[in-house]
């Protein structure tokens, strides 16, 4: 668990250190690039609660998803259509998804362990008696 | 290396995980920077902040174009001075040419005659005096005898030796042929030489002495020794330069 919180405080000292000027027309599509990250970290939780989680899939993910959420967002600019909201919608539900299913997977791992706790508990009494 | 990723308990299938943390981590802080500089950016600002800071930015141009206007002005009346400055100098300056002509510390030209006295003549000192006389009576500006220039100081006398008679400029013998020359209206300064019982007919007829006058266009008179004065001082006009 510290070793993702480990790398995430790296990659802030990282941005802070060599922080580059990125032109203003160009922060719109590094948001969506963002949003499409924490979707595919928060995706990757989600999958290592569940018990289906594979490294390959979050890193290509990550890197993919936020590039192809940038380059929509870049395209919709071209077309004059806001494909940017759409992507915003898109991982923000999803988001959001993936927060309810971890937050569910987090309550009921917390309620099989109590289960299991007093079960053992249980036995112990049984045992002595 | 394997064993001290065992040691710090990270396996291999860990590092992806490492790896996307930290480009999230950077990327993050690229998009807050980003979002950070925009906000602080005109783009951002609400309609109110825009228009105080129109109205702050007209009032300061309105102020520098005041000051741009009274530098401007500052730098019109410098410049008038600097040019009645510099007029005053070529006025004085062209004073100072008219006099240093007048009183011959600067050497002329222009129209004028000359007047040829040979060798065989009975020329006396006073004759010469009274050619210059005539010549400036008549409207001559600049007259030199034998290229000496006749000023106020000029001073024509004569000097006698047991059998030999001769006259004297500015403390040096006249050599012949003795050469007048004369800057002034040619035809003025002729005719008042060459009237009847006039100076030339009384040198022909009195003295026997024959100068050749000619008019000439162009006549170089050179500039007279300049005289210190040690004692003369001018006479400052007070009143004037109050």
């Amino acid at each position: 668990m510290w070793l993702p919180i480990f790398g995430l405080i790296i990659g802030i000292i990282l941005g802070i250190s060599f922080a580059f000027p990125l032109p203003a027309i160009y922060a719109e599509y590094l948001s969506i690039a963002v949003l499409a990250g924490l979707d595919s970290i928060l995706g990757g939780w989600r999958a290592g609660l569940e018990g289906k989680f594979k490294s390959e899939i979050l890193l290509s993910g990550f890197f993919i998803n936020a590039a192809i959420a940038a380059l929509l967002a870049y395209l919709g600019d071209l077309l004059g259509l806001d494909l940017y909201l759409a992507a915003v919608i898109v991982f923000g539900l999803r988001i959001f998804n993936n927060i309810s299913s971890i937050r569910r997977g987090l309550i009921e791992r917390y309620l099989h362990r109590k289960k299991q706790q007093a079960i053992a508990e249980t036995s112990v009494k049984d045992q002595q008696e | 290396m394997q064993k001290f990723f065992k040691k710090i308990k990270i396996s291999y299938r860990q590092l992806p995980l490492v790896f996307v943390f930290i480009a999230f981590g950077y990327l993050l802080v690229a998009q807050i920077n980003t979002q950070s500089a925009l906000s602080g950016s005109l783009e951002a600002q609400t309609i109110d902040n825009l228009s105080i800071i129109a109205i702050n930015l007209s009032q300061n141009n309105q102020q520098l174009e005041n000051e741009l206007y009274s530098l401007q002005s500052n730098l019109t009346s410098v410049q008038e001075k600097v040019n009645s400055g510099s007029s005053l100098a070529t006025s004085v300056e062209s004073n100072i040419n008219h006099l240093s002509a007048a009183i011959g510390t600067k050497a002329v030209q222009g129209k004028g005659i000359s007047i040829t006295i040979t060798t065989d003549s009975n020329l006396l000192y006073y004759d010469l005096i009274d050619l210059v006389n005539e010549l400036f009576v008549t409207g001559a500006e600049a007259v030199s005898i034998n290229d000496v220039r006749i000023t106020g100081n000029t001073l024509i006398s004569e000097v006698y030796d047991i059998d030999h008679y001769t006259i004297i400029i500015n403390g040096a013998p006249l050599l012949s042929p003795v050469v007048i020359k004369a800057i002034g209206d040619p035809a003025t300064l002729v005719k008042g030489l060459t009237y009847s019982g006039g100076i030339i007919d009384n040198l022909n007829i009195l003295y026997q002495v024959y100068p050749v006058i000619k008019q000439q266009d162009l006549v170089e008179i050179p500039a007279a020794r300049l005289d210190v004065f040690t004692y003369a001082k001018p006479i400052v006009d007070n009143k004037k330069s109050e």
